[in-house]
């Protein structure tokens, strides 16, 4: 794992490392018919961050992402503005789901799945995934027998193509054993430092967040508190949800 | 061995075979897998509605096209439906399929066309004619090829409806490009070959290609082949017994699930 991880050459996409690429998402509202699930998200993620979306449970989390894959009805934009440019554009999405619905006989294989975003690319792109995310022996297996943590690999793996200016998972680690969650982890800082990749991730996972996320949003309908894990977790806000209200998602 | 041949009627009932059952066996992959096997059985009850529609239209010489535009409208409305439930629609599906079938039995007995009613129920292979075979054959190939260019798409959209959205596929257009070629297949082949060939050609083929394929090209190769053989053999069987066609294709895929059903167990059981 650590041998891949290290590999410099990275042929997967000429990505600007510079830190002054920004997702910004602006006035996001999302109302379900009488519920307002999200009052105006304002959200800026650049690359090379990892930025972790918390909150108790309907805090709205889920929704936000499938807002900016423009899955649920929703007020406001979300623009992408690369270093140099001048005018914005949307940006490329790699949408993480939290667990796909596969029947377990269903004759997919991972690279039949593989193949639906990988087909016409570079081969020497899709080799280099395939090592990266350590999934090449997985590719003639079906997709209803992979473990928790294969599939986000490979979920992960297929959200790489075509490269995106934002990578969004929906609490990666939520049906993952100890050592799967370490892995995916390992893989997600890692597409943080190489490739200079913008993340958003939701989680439920607080302690490793404050060890792998550069900022943290804390998520209840509306932004309580953003800023550094340290900030955050010492907020007000934050130790009212956590501590006082529901223990259940620390 | 091949005096089946020697009659106009069988070798055009050949032809009509080795246009349709391909297609389905193609399209059935997509009906399991995204199991809308209800579905397909429904959109097949709702020809009764389309002729009676027809009737009232004063359409009695050609009942493909209402029956195809009854069709679509009936999966276009599933579409929404299944949108707007986010759910597996086969209460809604149930409640329309029923209603149709009755309206299309009064309206089919009031003018007079009743007689419809068992022809379109169990069709007969052996009646198709050879000005009806080329333009079957020209809609079997474009309904295979949109098929073939939106199928992916469709396998993403089964997965995950989200992550499909993320890759820029709007799962609803697809989704309805599929129901409407689906509805065109129904149209165009329910007159001949009857609602209960077309039901088990939705579905058979597809259920043996998922039993025995591990990968999507095996999926498609298996069901299309199975389709294929399963319906000659049918045929053959037919002539040679004297009895009704479609009812033997039907049986023919059954007895090939069946078999593969056992040994896919016995493969296992070895392999543990």
């Amino acid at each position: 794992m650590e041998n891949n991880l290290e590999k410099e050459h990275i042929h997967v996409a000429n990505h600007n490392s510079c830190g002054l690429c920004c997702v910004k998402i602006n006035g996001i509202k999302v109302q379900y018919e009488d519920k307002l699930a999200l009052d105006n998200i304002n959200i800026h993620v650049h690359c090379g961050e990892i930025t972790c979306i918390i909150g108790p449970n309907g805090a709205g989390k889920s929704t936000l992402l499938k807002s900016i894959i423009d899955m649920v009805k929703h007020e406001g934009t979300v623009e992408y503005i690369s270093k140099g440019s001048k005018t914005n554009r949307k940006p490329i999405i790699g949408y993480v789901p939290q667990k796909i619905s596969v029947d377990k006989s269903a004759p997919i294989s991972v690279k039949d799945l593989l193949n639906i975003t990988y087909s016409g690319v570079d081969n020497r792109a899709f080799n280099e995934v395939l090592d990266l995310l350590e999934i090449r022996e997985l590719l003639n297996k079906k997709i209803g027998d992979l473990s928790g943590g294969q599939t986000q690999k490979v979920l992960i793996a297929l959200a790489m193509n075509p490269f995106p200016d934002i990578l969004l998972l929906d609490e990666p680690v939520a049906n993952i054993d100890k050592v799967g969650i370490d892995k995916v982890y390992s893989i997600i800082s890692h597409l943080r430092e190489k490739y200079d990749m913008a993340i958003i991730l939701v989680s439920h996972d607080l302690d490793s967040m404050y060890n792998y996320a550069d900022n943290v949003i804390l998520l209840n309908q509306k932004v309580l508190a953003e800023g550094p894990p340290s900030k955050v977790y010492e907020s007000e806000e934050f130790k009212n949800i956590f501590q006082i209200v529901g223990d259940s998602d620390v | 061995m091949f005096d089946l041949f020697e009659y106009e009627f069988m070798q055009n009932a050949f032809i009509l075979v080795l246009i349709i059952s391909p297609l389905f066996g193609l399209l059935s992959t997509m009906i399991v897998n995204n199991k809308l096997a209800y579905f397909s059985d429904a959109l097949g009850h709702s020809a009764y509605m389309g002729i009676g529609l027809g009737l009232l239209l004063g359409i009695t010489s050609n009942s493909v096209i209402p029956i195809m535009i009854f069709a679509m409208i009936f999966s276009i409305l599933l579409v929404l439906i299944k949108k707007r439930f986010n759910e597996s629609p086969d209460t809604v599906i149930g409640i329309i399929s029923s209603i149709s079938i009755a309206l299309g039995i009064i309206i089919l007995s009031s003018f007079g066309g009743l007689q419809k009613f068992s022809q379109l129920l169990v069709g007969d292979l052996l009646l198709v004619n050879k000005e009806q075979l080329l333009p079957l054959a020209i809609i079997a190939i474009i309904v295979a090829i949109i098929f073939i260019l939106i199928y992916k798409k469709l396998i993403l959209i089964s997965i995950d409806v989200s992550l499909a959205k993320s890759k820029g596929i709007n799962p609803i257009v697809y989704e309805m490009v599929f129901m409407i070629i689906i509805a065109i297949t129904v149209a165009i082949s329910i007159n001949i070959i009857g609602i209960l060939l077309v039901s088990a050609l939705f579905i058979l083929p597809g259920a043996i290609g998922k039993l025995v394929a591990n990968n999507l090209r095996e999926y498609l190769i298996i069901s299309f082949v199975a389709s294929t053989i399963s319906a000659l053999i049918g045929l053959a069987v037919s002539y040679y017994l004297s009895v009704p066609t479609g009812a033997c294709i039907i049986l023919t895929c059954g007895i090939v699930y069946i078999l593969s059903t056992i040994f896919i167990r016995k493969n296992k059981y070895i392999q543990k």
